[in-house]
């Protein structure tokens, strides 16, 4: 494990990268930087204070950004494309930390529901084979919401991945759905995917 | 059968399930906003076959490529619920001639009608049709390559998307 210095030639391996807690600084091995996920894996993690990864702050950042300056808010096509734009370039940039980082605003009440829907539906844009995986869960796992507006999101998120596995998922979900609009909408990403597969 | 097409953004309508004698949610109404108390349908007419069309109006002149829901309307169920079809003074203002020639107006006398319009249609969105938005892109590329889209009549972001200058 070598001590991490600025004047190290490696891209990630700048002062930057030290993790750091109120009592000590923390090394980070460079071979645990994983230069294709940009944020280095700390091999210690104090218990005490915030730890967030410098980069993991850029993460964070351009997400607020996001957030604050393409407003979902508006009920205009328009600005949910921009908006979509934004998110998927944005997770193209940062894969799995993007996502987490999507995650744990949601769960931490940060997101609201039009949000969270927007996002999801955005999921299924992403031009990204590593998280794609990780993408497809999330979309199914929202499928259970109780908030109908974040299960309609979850919905055309997976009509835009656009995967015949999902169609269990949707037929299951189709089956206990009540509310009319999610229901059609249900029923006609079923017919779409079943369509892929044909082809 | 001839019916009446209307886009509608699925997410307004996803909101707890709606007792028929329950107020009704101000939301969806955003779907369905009137000009001059009337509400702009397009007409889809089976000889003619004309849905792809109207599509594709609708496609061409928003700003962004993204999925699009729409309902069909019947036009004998609407009337007997005391609404009134007119045709359109004016064509639709889509960058489709043949999809603006189809533009028709459903007649909005009060507020209360138009509750009572958005309950039906809320009961019909169980029947909504989805359009993906890789599908909108194809259908606009298709139809500038055949001529039938005039890519002058799109505004500038469609212009950029599609690259044209």
């Amino acid at each position: 494990m070598e001590p991490v210095s600025t004047t190290n030639n490696n891209r990630f391996a700048s002062s930057e990268n030290i993790i750091e807690s109120s009592t000590t600084s923390i090394y980070v091995s460079q071979q645990q930087i994983d230069p294709y996920n940009f944020i280095p894996k700390p091999i210690f993690k104090p218990t005490t204070n915030t730890v967030v990864p410098a980069q993991l702050k850029y993460v964070i950042t351009e997400f607020k950004d996001i957030l604050q300056s393409t407003p979902v808010e508006v009920d205009e096509f328009e600005e949910e494309d921009m908006f979509s734009i934004r998110i998927i370039d944005w997770i193209e940039k940062y894969n799995f930390a993007a996502l987490d980082t999507i995650f744990e605003f949601y769960a931490s009440g940060e997101l609201n529901e039009k949000t969270i829907s927007h996002i999801l539906m955005a999921l299924g844009n992403a031009n990204n084979s590593k998280t794609y995986n990780k993408r497809l869960e999330k979309l199914e796992e929202f499928l259970k919401s109780s908030s109908p507006k974040i299960r309609y999101g979850a919905i055309i998120g997976i009509s835009n991945l656009d995967d015949p596995e999902a169609i269990r998922y949707l037929s299951n979900a189709l089956e206990k759905e009540r509310i009319p609009v999610l229901k059609g909408t249900l029923k006609s990403v079923i017919k779409q995917l079943k369509k892929t597969e044909s082809e | 059968m001839n019916y009446l097409i209307r886009v509608l953004d699925g997410s307004r309508w996803s909101f707890e399930y709606q007792e028929p004698n329950k107020p009704f949610k101000a939301n969806p109404l955003y779907d369905l906003r009137t000009d001059n108390d009337n509400l702009s349908v397009f007409e889809f007419e089976e000889e003619k076959n004309n849905l792809n069309e109207i599509i594709l109006g609708f496609a061409a002149k928003r700003y962004g490529i993204s999925k699009l829901q729409y309902i069909e309307l019947d036009p004998d169920e609407l009337i007997k619920s005391g609404f009134k079809i007119i045709s359109a003074e004016e064509q639709g203002n889509t960058p489709v001639a043949t999809a603006n020639a189809a533009h028709k107006n459903i007649y909005i006398e009060s507020a209360e009608k138009l509750i009572e319009l958005a309950k039906l249609i809320y009961y019909k969105t169980e029947n909504i049709q989805t359009v993906k938005g890789k599908d909108i892109k194809k259908l606009i590329n298709e139809s500038i390559a055949n001529g039938s889209l005039d890519r002058d009549n799109l505004n500038c972001v469609l212009k950029k998307i599609f690259s044209i200058t």
